[in-house]
Formats: structure tokens, sequence, C-alpha cells
């Protein structure tokens, strides 16, 4: 009994100098700006990575999080506040606060995440080189990828002449993205109607303006005010005719239709790592921007018996993931 | 005494070196030797090791694109018809979803024409139609069934390889796939070599298409990123075969070793920090090293315990030796080493022994020269004993002598021609008294006192004790001739008188004189007051002894003072010679 007390003693002792000698005796501070809530699967996975490299919340590392709550005008203020607490790293998702935080600071570190075109929004250089203090993990790799969910709508939806995108126009990304693949639709012979959706209490009203414009199909893009909470659009949609694809997998989850998506629980997942290699040493500028490499498609065949669609075996053979 | 310390110390010296070179010199080489094939061994394992885990590194990288050829395979199988093929673009989309390294795939037909395009990222295009005969990889399919193309990095960064397949025969066309081989780090990384060692893959041209840190790879063709690669594959090239040893990007040392990959033109290099590859053998360095000191540390005391043990019995000898030498007869050398030393110890200390009696003789002897004739003392010295020195009654013949006028002599003449004519006078009488084994008793100023018969018992003592007194009167009238030419007017007298005295050695502690005590001596001493110049007086009895032999006149009686009658006193004048020859 005394043996094994002393024996647990020892290793406990043991094992409070390892993790003394492993992480400093200061705790790392770590600013974070969200979007709508700093909650949810994508952050969850990201502490959860964090802790599994060694810095635990409240042990060795502190999280300071402030949200916009959806009013991106709001960004640029609670950047600079962020940037006045003088944490070692900052992070943020989305294009228009990575921005900001880059505009707020050019000296403390940034990771950013789910932004598809970092080197046209100016965060950096180039993939390979950021070359500033900015670097993180792109949400997908730009050029078609608006597109291609045109094509599989259209691949979904043989008939549909007309589809509506519900888009953020503070989201620099979503503004690349029309800009350079709304044309593309044409060849789908589909005409696009783009909503914009400025703050999250304007949902309702964008998806009843996508149904008053008898939209037979629904475009949401990857933005957390469109999917904040993801089974929003799925209940504004659920007793209408409307089939929406996604570009996120938690709404489909939630009773959406399909989505084409890249995991973002895996972009959470390196974007915890490119945090832990910055507070160990790294240096953003050498750090290249990761893209996804894998894009999943997800269907839910539930939603689509309820709409009455039969889903295509070439979808169904390409699917990741079936939902029955 | 300095020198004799570093003599000494210079034989520890070489006794020590000499045992301690004995013991360390076979264990060194004994450790040297172990070590260096140690070294060779394990190195030649550590090849073996590195060369097997590049091979398998490459095979590996060589079944991540195997799997995609085989699964392009499956699109190559059918010929095409004129009509759009939908099972075949199913089979793509399954193909894309199977193989996440595939980006995008392209299916040419037989004609060279592009039926079908699918992509992971772009949009897709069906019977697009276009000629591709042109394209490389379309034209590489056609001659060799597998194409590869150059690694190219997409937007700057994502390493991509084209690959395409020919079906075989040309009708069922071919497949040009786009891969991304950022994919294959699920392959690179999974290779541990050792504990921290790793594989990474580069082209043909030197480009970095696989390494464990993704963000090196993604760095695109970056030269100063890539040139540390570079330099360790030059240095597995010119190394052949074998491990090589170069040093990464950090400067650390390594070892490497390469492997090819055919298909494609790649190299594998497989790579472990020099600490962790040579770990052993620094470890058996470090064992041998620790050994060979404990070893020499061993010797070391091993040595010097011996060469103590070696050079003290010397050391002592010295000493004593020194100290005998000093003239401590009774030292005595103690070893008791059971050797030729302790023989050469005790032969010493038998030395010793006899130079301490030589010395108590030769002390005696010197004591003895002082009153007897030298070879008297020798014969006293020869008995052994100075028992003849002891007091005792003997019949003696007791001879005085002196100058005559010296004292007023003395009076005047200055101090050095006193003493010149002394030390002549001495020297002359000296000689005459060692010649004939005559004991000197005693002397002061120009008067001396001479014993025959004692201590040593002479024949015919009176006999000689008159040659003796003619022989002083001679040789010092003959002194007396050259005087007197100085003008100095100087005579001298002898009287002598044989009987029954007390002879011994008389004196204190350091100071002892052999004298004779006794009427005769008072006689003896009378006779040379009365005697003249050139005269020598006898007494009764010394003419009785010498009567046939020696002429003495007889001269009568005479008063002798402290004598209540007169004696008959004997004489004998030595003539006077008017010059000396």
């Amino acid at each position: 009994m005394g043996r094994s007390l002393c024996f647990a003693a020892l290793v406990s002792v043991l094992l409070t100098s390892i993790l003394a000698a492993q992480t400093p005796a200061k705790p790392v501070r770590l600013g974070m700006l969200c979007p709508v809530r700093c909650a949810g699967p994508g952050y969850t996975a990201f502490e959860d990575e964090l802790r599994k490299l060694g810095w635990v919340e409240g042990h060795n590392l502190t999280i300071e999080r402030r949200a916009l709550e959806g009013r991106y005008e709001r960004a640029s203020e609670l950047a600079a506040e962020i940037v006045r607490s003088r944490p070692n790293l900052i992070v943020g998702p989305s294009a228009p606060i990575a921005r900001a935080l880059k505009d707020a600071t050019s000296e403390i570190p940034i990771a950013f995440s789910f932004v598809a075109n970092p080197v046209q929004i100016g965060l950096v250089q180039s993939l390979a080189h950021p070359g500033r203090n900015v670097t993180g993990v792109a949400s997908i790799t730009p050029g078609a990828f608006l597109a291609k969910q045109f094509e599989i709508l259209r691949e979904l939806l043989p008939q549909a002449q007309r589809v509506a995108v519900l888009v953020n126009p503070a989201n620099d990304d979503h503004r690349l993205a029309l800009a350079r693949e709304v044309p593309m639709a044409a060849q789908f012979g589909l005409r696009v109607d783009v909503i914009e959706v400025r703050a999250p209490n304007d949902v309702p009203a964008a998806v009843e303006s996508a149904r008053r414009l008898r939209a037979e199909g629904l475009l949401v893009l990857g933005d957390a005010i469109l999917n904040t909470p993801p089974n929003r659009v799925p209940n504004l949609l659920a007793r209408t005719p409307l089939p929406a694809l996604y570009a996120n997998r938690d709404p489909v989850l939630a009773g959406g239709l399909i989505a084409y998506t890249p995991d973002m629980l895996a972009i959470a997942r390196r974007h915890a790592q490119y945090v832990d290699r910055i507070l160990r040493g790294a240096s953003p500028a050498d750090m290249p921007v990761e893209q996804p490499s894998r894009y999943n498609l997800i269907v839910n065949i539930k939603t689509a018996r309820a709409l009455g669609l039969t889903v295509p075996p070439s979808l169904l053979s390409q699917a990741d993931e079936v939902i029955e | 005494m300095i020198r004799r310390r570093r003599r000494f110390r210079g034989l520890f010296q070489k006794y020590f070196i000499v045992l301690f070179l004995a013991v360390v010199i076979p264990l060194a080489a004994n450790g040297i030797s172990e070590a260096w094939f140690g070294y060779r061994d394990q190195r030649a394992r550590l090849d073996q090791l590195l060369g097997v885990e590049a091979r398998s590194a490459a095979a590996r990288i060589q079944g991540f694109l195997d799997g995609i050829t085989n699964q392009l395979g499956w699109l190559v199988q059918l010929p095409w018809s004129e009509e759009p093929d939908e099972r075949r673009r199913i089979d793509a989309l399954r193909l894309l979803r199977q193989v996440p390294a595939i980006v995008s795939l392209t299916l040419v037909d037989g004609t060279g024409r592009e039926r079908l395009y699918v992509s992971r990222i772009g949009l897709n295009r069906t019977e697009n139609r276009t000629d591709r005969t042109g394209d490389p990889a379309v034209a590489g399919a056609r001659s060799a069934r597998i194409w590869y193309g150059q690694v190219s990095y997409y937007r700057g960064s994502e390493p991509y390889l084209t690959v395409a397949i020919s079906g075989n025969r040309p009708s069922v066309g071919i497949v040009v796939a786009e891969v991304n081989l950022k994919l294959i780090w699920d392959v690179i990384s999974a290779i541990k070599v050792g504990e921290t060692g790793y594989a990474f893959v580069l082209d043909g041209p030197g480009r970095l298409v696989a390494h464990p840190d993704i963000s090196l790879v993604l760095r695109g063709a970056d030269e100063a990123t890539l040139n540390p690669f570079r330099a360790i594959r030059e240095a597995t090239m010119r190394a052949g075969a074998g491990l090589t040893t170069s040093w990464d990007a950090e400067g650390n040392a390594i070892a490497a070793a390469a492997a090819p990959i055919t298909g494609p033109d790649w190299t594998v290099v497989v790579e472990q920090p020099l600490s962790e590859a040579f770990g052993p053998i620094y470890a058996a360095l470090w064992r041998t090293g620790g050994l060979l000191l404990g070893g020499a540390a061993f010797a070391a005391m091993l040595a010097f315990i011996l060469a103590r043990r070696m050079t003290e019995p010397i050391r002592l000898l010295e000493e004593g030796t020194e100290r005998i030498g000093a003239g401590q007869f009774d030292h005595r050398i103690k070893i008791s080493t059971g050797d030729e030393l302790q023989r050469l110890a005790d032969s010493f200390n038998a030395m010793a022994a006899e130079l301490a009696v030589s010395q108590e003789r030769q002390e005696r002897i010197a004591k003895l020269k002082r009153f007897l004739a030298p070879q008297v003392a020798e014969l006293v010295d020869h008995v052994g004993d100075d028992t003849v020195l002891e007091g005792r009654r003997t019949e003696v013949v007791a001879v005085f002598c002196d100058l005559r006028g010296f004292t007023a002599f003395s009076a005047k003449a200055a101090p050095e021609e006193v003493m010149r004519v002394l030390s002549e006078y001495y020297e002359a009488l000296g000689a005459i008294i060692t010649r004939y084994a005559a004991t000197l008793t005693s002397f002061s100023g120009d008067g001396l006192m001479v014993l025959v018969n004692a201590p040593v018992p002479v024949e015919e003592p009176a006999l000689r004790a008159v040659d003796l007194a003619v022989e002083m009167q001679e040789r010092v009238q003959e002194l007396i001739i050259g005087w007197r030419a100085r003008g100095h007017r100087i005579g001298f007298g002898v009287g002598l008188a044989m009987g029954t005295a007390t002879v011994g050695r008389i004196g204190y502690e350091s100071r002892f004189d052999y004298t004779a005590i006794g009427s005769v001596v008072n006689l003896a001493a009378r006779l040379c007051a009365a005697a003249a110049d050139r005269e020598i007086l006898t007494d009764e009895t010394v003419a009785g002894a010498v009567k046939d032999k020696r002429p003495l006149i007889p001269l009568g009686t005479r008063p002798i003072k402290g004598y209540d009658e007169e004696l008959p006193v004997f004489g004998r004048a030595v003539d006077e010679r008017p010059s000396a020859p």
C-alpha cells in the first residue's frame, strides 16, 4: 500500500516535471476571431487537435475569443481589439476576418482557415511562400468550385433552368467566385440569381426571395452566417420543394439535400497543426498555404425522397456519404 | 644529494613506465582493434540496414504509383464505340472517389480523341473529341504502356504528376491521370528509419516529390529548400549502393542511402541522424574508451606498487651505503626480499662490520703510533690487543738526551731560528728512534725520553740503547756543526740507565701517554744532566751488559742527585769531526 502510494507520488512528480519541462511556464495566449460564434464542430476539432499536440487550454494555453455575431462590419474593430491584447498568435476563419486581422497587425502571426483565395485577397504572396506574418489552410482549390456545384446541381436536376445562390457579399471569396464562375453556369443552361445575405437574420428573407424568384435549385455557399446554426436553411426549406446544395456537411446531416465540400473537420485539425508549429517557433512566412486534396459528396436520400427526387447513379457512385 | 635523488627517481620512473606499458599496450591494442572491428561490423550492418530501408521505401512509393496505375487499368479494357459511354463515365467518377490522389482523368479513344474528362475540382467534359494525339502523355503511353510525366507544381505549390496508361490494344484507348503527389505523404510519413530517420523522394531534376514535412514539398521549386536534398542525393550517388554520410538542411550529420524508383525516374533517399545511426558504434567506442581508461588506471596503480616494491630495497641499499660511507659502521641494511638484493644487502652489512673492525684497528694503531715506533705499533696491533700497554714492572733502558746551552740560545735567538733548530733536531732524532724501535715516551723543549724494551721486549736492550745513544750523539753533532756555523753555541748530551721500572699508560680520556716510573728513569735523567757535550753517560748495569761488545770507559764514581752514595758512571765520547762530510 505504502509502496504503491510512493510509486504514484513518484510518477506524478515525474509527469509534472516532464510537463513543466515541455511547456513554458507562462501560458501561450491565442486570439480567436469568429464570424458568428466561437463554437461548433470545427472549433471542437481545432481545440481537440491542439490538446493532442500538447496545448491544453487553461494549463499552458489561453484562448481569447471574440465573435462578430455575424456582423462582418465589426471585423476591423474586434481585430484591432485582439491585436491590442498582444496575443502570441491569432486565428480566424473566413476571408473577411483573415483580411481584417492582417490589416490590424503585421507582427503578430496569423493563422487563417476556410479561405479559398488567400493570394487574390492579398493575405499571402504565394501559396508556396506566404512571405509575411500570415499563413493558414485554404478551404478549397479555387477556380471552378462554384461551377462544380452548378455541375452537380445540373446532374441532380436535369430539367432545372433557374438556380438561386445565397452569398455573403462581405466574403471576398464569394465575390471572387461569383465574378469568375457564375458565367460558367451558362454552359449548363442555368440562370443564376444571386441573393445576398448580410446578417444571420437575413437568411429567412433570402430563402423566401429564392422561392419568390421561382428558383428550381438553391446553392448555399460556405459562410458562417449562412450555415449557423447548420439546420437553419434546411429547416426553412423543409416545407418547400426547393432542393439545395450546400458547401458544408452539417446542413445535410440536419436535413439538407446534398453537399460537395472539403473535409471541414480535417481542415480544422490541420489548422491546429499550423498553430502548433507557429507556437513552437516556425515562421508563418515560410509555411506554405495548404489546400485540401479531397472533396466529399454527401447525399441525404431521405430528403431527396421527400422532395420526390431520384439521385442519379453517377452521383450516387461518387457519394462518399449517403444518409438514408 | 640532488643528483642522487634524481637518479633514484629515474629508476622508479623507468620501472614504472616499463611496467605500465607492459600492461597498457596489450590492453590498448586489444581495445582499439576490437573497437575498429566493431566499427566495421556496425558500419556494414548499418550499410545493409539503410540499403534495405531505402529499397523498402522505394517499393512502397512504387506501390503507391502501382496502386494508381492498377486502378487506371480498369478504364482501358473495353474498346470505344462512337456512342457516348455513360458506363465508363460512372466508372471514371467512381475511380476518382476510390483513389483520392487522382485529381482528374482524361480518357482518350483509339484514334487519339478526348472522349471523357472528369475532375475533382474542374468541370467535367464528355465527348469533347479534341485530338489529343500531340499530347506527350498520349504519345508516351502509346509507345510505352505506362508513361510518367514530369513533376509540376500546381499554383506553384502542390506537386502533380501526369500518368498515362494505354490498354493492351489500341482500340481501348488511353487514360491520362493527374495525380496529386501530396498524397504520397501518407506513405512517406509512415516510413520510419530507426527512431528519427525518415525518407524523402526527389524526381529526376531534383525536385522534392515527397517528404514527411509536407510544407517543404509545398514550397515548390524553391532552390534554397531543394539544395540540401540534392546534395544528399549527390552524396548517395557518389557512394554507389552503400550508405554515405552527409549533412541535412539543419547541418546535422546524417547517414543516407538511396534507391531508385524506375518508373518515373525518382530517387528515394532514406536518412538517419548519424548520432542515432552510429549510436551503437559510439556506445561501443565509449565502452572501449572507458575500459581502456579503467585498465590504464589499474595498470598505473599496479606499476606504481610494483615499481615501489622494486626500488624500495634499492633505495634502502643506497641509503645504507651512504650512511656506511659516512662512517656509520653500525648501520645495518634491513632487506628481506629473499632475492639477490637481500644477498647484496647482507654482503653490505658484512662489509660494514669489517669496516668497523678495520677502523677500530686503524684508530688503535694511530693511538699507539703517537708514542711507539711504527713497527712496534704495528706489532702491538698485530697481537690484536693493547694489553702490552697495561701497567707492569719490567726491565727497561731509559735514555735521556738534551741540548746544552739551548736555554741561553733560545733567549737571544729569534723564535723562527729556535723553531728551526728544534725541528732539525727532532727530525734527526725521530728517524733514529724509529729505526731502533725505541719508545718515545715524552719530550719537552730540547729534552726527550726514550724507552727500550718496553712495551715490547727486544733482544739485548742495553746494547741497542747504547747504539741508539751513539747514533743520536753522532747525528746531532753533525747538526751542531751547522748550527755553530750559524753562530749558535749549542752542545748535546745523552744519559742512559737500565733497571726495573713500572711502565704503562698514564693520562686521562683521550690524552694518554706511555711512560716508565722508577729510579732507573731518574738515574738516566741525572746522567743526562751530568753529561757534557759529545758525551754519553751510562750506569753500571748498562756498562755491564755491553762490556764485551761496546767500549765504555769507566769514569769512576760520581755523586748523583737523589742518591746517598756516589755511583759508578761509564761514558763514551763521540769524536769531534772537523766538518760534516
